[in-house]
């Protein structure tokens, strides 16, 4: 059981550019055990939604992959086009951000669950899959799914139809989920109904997932291990409740006192100052360093390691031995 | 498959996502009227657009008026009758006749249903190249675009008129060659139209998210892409009928196209034009089927874009009839009393 499902080994991806290489994912090394929940965190452009699509060899044909991807005793990145197509959408499945462009506008919700179905598997015939396809809107709570399967997407709202793509996403019955951004362009009271349901189907049919997202309220109530990243790399990784309460990172520290609370009980959110750095060109050291309030010489330096500092925990921060001194001192 | 995602009966944690919010849901999106097929909408729709369901029921009419008027004729198309030569319009001949007596109802049917075959020959083969090529290169861009796209700017600086009056004056004009030869030329609009459109939605999201599902390329442009393309094709389709039908009006009238004593509408044109100032009417009648073609089936067209896109609005015309004098009816007891929202409205303001 806790053999990882997907293990991902210094994975970097480049993107060709008329002013140079632009490097959206550096030394990205992790996994994800069968039946997790696996977040990855950061701003946007810090390189969480191209780490996704370089798994599933969804890339552009400008992108320069190296490293390691072995999923389920696959080696992802060296498959064959027709081996590759096999997986997505039956082993590994992906939601999209916005419901409103990923479906097709000329075909019913149902033809297109069908569709997906068919596409792995030609034995199940037409009605059959109409029917699973019936079942699995239920499943994700569209009302009436007998009726809403054989509309078009245009007739469903925003949070219908991201149901309606975890259901088609799910078809399948995938070994791992990849979200990405799943209720970013739905409004809060439907993010969290649609999460819920991520949730539900989540658990239901065991798979793992991992949910890319840049809000960290989100992130609290269902992942079960964080990433962070920041500038192409991964800043931080824990379990929810290191990264929440035991952060050894002045970037995900940053992060946190910028994010409200349920509570109210923080009096001051603290905005992060300036920009992420562009990645054509990336500040020596510490990509971080120019806006960190513990930045000192020592960061300029060398990009600082990933260091353990617990069980599934680690940081990646030149100052993290002087961090718990420095976290003390200001606050 | 397996039970695990099979919604049971009993009260699962699915159940409660479906039955709670859902239903709230449900309710508020005011879901009521039974659905209904596609092919049932567009029909509807198509039965909404009165200027196509003008074209459709023109087409008919003309369809029936050459394949069948002919029939309750005495005369054949070829049939000289020299002692009633140039007459108007009788009972006899319905249309007149020809300098050299020729039934002009008779010959204007023939050259009706010449016009129509070409039209449509040419039109269905011209698409047919025009959207597998423009679909090609729209796709796969690259290597393939620059080919297809040098394909058709080649195709497009021939000048249209002087390879089919070389090619008529070599091979004769036979309905069949002509219409091979114009859907040569004419492929290109199609091609090039199908290649734009192509080319913009396939970086939509959802051709991603087919791709994300497993599908391959052959299936994501045929399964995926095509099908978005229709309303576009279906416009262009009848556009390119009518310009067959003029070019092959043009070619006839200028001698190169059907060979006497067949006619087609652009000969019979040019026949009558030596006598247009003593019968005008002899040149008009077969230049108002010409254009009345060429209408009927550019309005059938534009039907058809509407009715093919699942995005346009269902037309329930009974329906909307009644909320257009509901809201005339407000309007007026809105001026009647001076300004003051009429009952209905009254309560949300």
């Amino acid at each position: 059981m806790n053999e990882p499902l997907l293990t991902v080994t210094n994975l970097n991806v480049g993107f060709g550019t008329k002013s140079g290489i632009v490097q959206a994912a550096t030394d990205i090394n992790f996994e994800i055990r069968p039946g997790e929940v696996l977040a990855v965190v950061g701003e946007s452009g810090s390189g969480k939604s191209v780490t996704a699509l370089a798994l599933m060899r969804l890339h552009p044909d400008n992108t320069i992959i190296t490293g390691d991807v072995q999923f389920n005793g696959l080696d992802l990145l060296n498959l064959n086009d027709r081996d590759m197509r096999a997986i997505r959408g039956s082993d590994v499945a992906m939601i999209f951000q916005d419901p409103m462009t990923a479906m097709n506008p000329v075909f019913s919700v149902g033809a297109q669950i069908v569709e997906t179905i068919r596409v792995h598997d030609s034995a199940v015939s037409k009605q059959d899959a109409w029917s699973r396809s019936v079942d699995l809107l239920q499943l994700v709570g569209v009302p009436e799914p007998k009726r809403r399967a054989s509309q078009y997407p245009h007739e469903y709202s925003g949070g219908m139809r991201q149901r309606a793509m975890i259901a088609m996403a799910i078809a399948n019955e995938p070994k791992l989920l990849i979200a990405d951004e799943p209720t970013t362009a739905l409004d809060v009271t439907v993010q969290a109904q649609v999460m819920e349901v991520l949730h539900e189907v989540q658990a239901e049919t065991g798979s793992a997932m991992m949910l890319i997202t840049h809000d960290l309220g989100l992130v609290a109530g269902s992942a079960d291990r964080v990433q962070v990243m920041y500038a192409s790399r991964l800043m931080e990784t824990g379990t929810i409740d290191q990264i929440f309460y035991e952060s050894r990172n002045p970037y995900t520290m940053a992060l946190l006192d910028s994010t409200p609370d349920v509570d109210g009980l923080k009096e001051n959110l603290e905005p992060i100052p300036g920009n992420p750095p562009s990645l054509l060109n990336p500040p020596s050291g510490c990509a971080f360093r120019p806006r960190c309030s513990f930045a000192a010489d020592v960061c300029a330096g060398e990009v600082p390691k990933r260091i353990p500092v617990g069980d599934d925990h680690d940081s990646r921060c030149a100052r993290i031995d002087e961090l718990a001194v420095l976290v003390g001192e200001t606050s | 498959m397996t039970d695990t995602l099979t919604p049971s009966g009993d009260s699962g944690p699915e159940q409660t996502i479906a039955e709670s919010t859902a239903d709230r849901l449900a309710e508020a999106e005011g879901l009521s009227e039974n659905p209904k097929s596609f092919g049932k909408l567009a029909w509807e729709r198509f039965l909404g657009h009165r200027l196509a369901l003008l074209g459709a029921i023109g087409l008919l009419l003309l369809v029936a008026l050459f394949f069948i008027g002919p029939m309750f004729s005495e005369f054949e198309f070829d049939q000289r009758n020299v002692r009633d030569r140039k007459q108007g319009p009788s009972a006899t001949h319905w249309f007149g006749t020809d300098e050299i007596g020729r039934d002009l109802f008779v010959r204007t049917a023939q050259g009706g249903r010449y016009s129509m075959f070409i039209g449509g020959l040419a039109a269905v083969v011209a698409t047919i190249i025009g959207t597998v090529l423009g679909a090609l290169a729209g796709y796969f861009g690259k290597i393939w675009d620059t080919i297809i796209s040098q394909m058709i700017n080649l195709v497009l600086i021939v000048p249209a008129l002087i390879v089919l009056s070389v090619f008529a004056s070599k091979y004769g004009a036979g309905a069949l060659g002509l219409a091979l030869v114009l859907s040569g030329l004419l492929w290109t609009r199609i091609a090039r139209v199908v290649r734009g459109v192509i080319f913009q939605i396939k970086e939509q999201e959802y051709i991603m998210a087919a791709r994300a599902a497993g599908a391959g390329h052959f299936r994501i442009l045929f399964r995926h892409l095509l099908p978005n393309v229709v309303g576009a094709i279906a416009v262009e389709i009848t556009l390119l009928v009518g310009t067959v039908i003029v070019l092959e009006s043009t070619l006839s009238f200028l001698g190169l196209g059907v060979k006497p004593p067949n006619a087609s509408l652009g000969t019979l044109v040019a026949q009558a034009k030596q006598d247009i100032d003593s019968d005008p009417l002899r040149v008009l009648t077969p230049g108002i089927f010409i254009v009345l073609i060429v209408l009927c089936v550019n309005f059938l067209g534009d039907g058809l874009r509407d009715a093919l896109d699942p995005r346009a609005k269902a037309v329930d015309s009974k329906d909307d009839k009644k909320a257009q004098k509901a809201a005339k009816k407000a309007r007026k007891e809105l001026a009647k009393t001076g300004g003051t929202m009429p009952t209905s409205a009254k309560a949300d303001a």
